[in-house]
This record gives structure tokens, sequence and C-alpha cells, in this order.
């Protein structure tokens, strides 16, 4: 399977997909304007990279910002990983933040509540 | 001639104390740069994140949903419009937004502060992550969740007013408060 990356724009974070190493970055700002639009494809790969392999992932979020319609893409990404765990899938999320970002830790926290897979929060 | 009265506009300005304001057609390309704009003069302001998410959540419902449209031939695109201003008061920021409204828009949007305003933060969390987790509703291009998260980052209950413009539509405007101190 292809590596998935895109580079990062004003309002689109970078996404650095490995299907080698399994590991899965995504880092910058996000609030385009059609977020499902956008993630449509980073999902796509997501989906085929789970049914494909049998690697553990590595997901890891470096974001310094998103809007609201990108907090549902992103739970829509994590829901894909919480069902490959399910399935005996080794998954493990990292969600990095600012440390004086108190919004970005609460984010982090809400979607670790939400999803059932190892999910570390790293204060950078 | 001069055509409007720019003094009492800049009067008007200073004593409101504003900060940033536009008004006009908001395209995705806009925003970026009016976001650009609100960062470079509060760089320094701790409430800046919180700020300039409120902001992008209001730009883009003005560009997505404002029953006001404009045609940008140069991006060939169809976009909302509608006014942003953020200004400053003694102890808080405010950021409010105004746009058209179709009549059945404005009904449900009336019914959603409503019901938004009288909820805790605690009740606004557990009704965002709630609302994440279910289909966007019909006709929605977001996931619906804008107004709950400007509602959770407002640090008194929001403000917002629904007004007649014409048979078709009415007037909305949501003012979000994010106050300088604390957290």
């Amino acid at each position: 399977m292809t590596n998935l990356s895109i580079a990062e724009t004003k309002t689109t974070p970078s996404v650095n997909f490995d299907a080698q190493t399994g590991v899965l970055n995504i880092t910058g700002e996000s609030y385009p304007d059609s977020a499902m639009q956008f993630y449509q494809q980073v999902l796509d790969w997501l989906k085929q990279f789970v049914a494909e392999s049998q690697q553990k992932i590595v997901m890891n979020f470096k974001l310094s910002y998103f809007n609201t319609s990108t907090s549902k893409c992103i739970l829509d990404m994590l829901s894909v990983l919480e069902a490959a765990h399910a399935n005996g899938r080794e998954v493990e999320v990292n969600w990095h933040y600012r440390k004086d970002d108190e919004d970005m830790q609460e984010s982090g926290e809400e979607f670790a509540q939400d999803i059932n897979v190892p999910f570390n929060l790293i204060a950078y | 001639m001069i055509p409007f009265d720019l003094l009492k506009f800049y009067n008007d300005m200073t004593q409101s104390r504003i900060l940033m304001t536009f008004k006009g057609a908001i395209s995705q390309e806009l925003l970026v740069e009016l976001g650009a704009l609100v960062r470079n003069q509060l760089q320094h302001d701790d409430k800046i994140q919180r700020i300039f998410a409120v902001f992008v959540e209001m730009a883009q419902n003005i560009l997505h949903y404002s029953a006001e449209k404009d045609m940008l031939q140069h991006i060939g695109k169809e976009v909302g419009v509608g006014v942003i201003v953020i200004s400053e008061q003694e102890d808080m920021y405010s950021i409010c937004s105004g746009n058209a409204v179709t009549k059945a828009d404005a009904a449900r949007l009336e019914e959603q502060c409503r019901y938004l305003n009288a909820l805790s933060k605690e009740e606004l969390k557990k009704l965002y992550q709630e609302r994440r987790k279910q289909a966007p509703p019909e006709g929605s291009k977001g996931a619906g969740l804008g107004l709950i998260d400007m509602a959770r980052k407002s640090d008194k209950p929001f403000e917002y007013s629904l007004q007649p413009l014409s048979d078709e539509t009415s007037f909305f405007i949501l003012n979000i408060s994010i106050s300088k101190a604390g957290r």
C-alpha cells in the first residue's frame, strides 16, 4: 500500500501516513471550507490500511487549532481505529497539545472519553 | 463629495472600541486573511486562541448559511454576506456577528439559542459530545456543532437577537463574550 502524504496549507494540516511503519501523523491547523471533503481521502486511506494490513497503528495528532466540522472528522477517524482495536488490532493514539493551551488539552480529553483506544495526552 | 460621514463612523468605532470589523461577502480565502488580521492584532493576548476559534465559526456560518448571497466572479463561487465585529470592553472581548437568515432558519435558531443558553457548561460539553457522535443535521455543511462550541467558549450567557428584514428573512445577531482575565 502506498503512503499518504498531503502538504500543509493555511487551513489544512499536513498528513503523513506511513504504510510501512504504521505511524500516522496529522500536524498543523484545520479549518477548511469543507472539512468533510478534505478528510474523506484521509478516512478512505485509513479504512483501507486497517483492512489490508496487520501492522500496529500509531496515530499522532499535533493540531494547534481545528474548527468544529474538523472535530467531527477527527471523531470519524478515531472511530475507525476504535473498531480496529475492538477486532484485536494494536492501536495507539497520541494527542499532542501546547502546554498552555487548555482548550486543546480538553479537546484531547473529550476524544479520549468518546473513543475506547489507548490514548495518550502529551504536552509540548 | 465625500459619500458619508466618515468622522462619525470613526468616532463611533473609537467609542465602541472596535478592534476589527468586516461587512461583506465572506469567502474562505477572505476568512483566512481576516483571521490573520485578528491574530496579528491580539497576538500578545492569552485569549487569542479562543477569540480566533469563535471568529472562524462565525465567519464560516456566514459563508455557508447567510440568506444573503453574493456571487464572487473571481473564484466562481457564491458565498454568504454578513458582518463581524470584534470589540473590547473593560473586562471582556466581544465577538459579534450579523447576517440574514430565512424565516425557517430564524425559528430554528431562536429555539436552539434559547435552549443552549439555559444549559450549564457541563451540560453543553455533554451535548457537544453527543451531537458529534450523530450524523450531521440535514442541510448542515459542517457538523451542527458551531453554536454549541461558541456557547461553551462564551464566558457569560451569549446574546442573540432576530429582527425581521423582509417577508422571507430575518437578521440574526450573535454576541459571544470572552473575559480578559482568568481561564
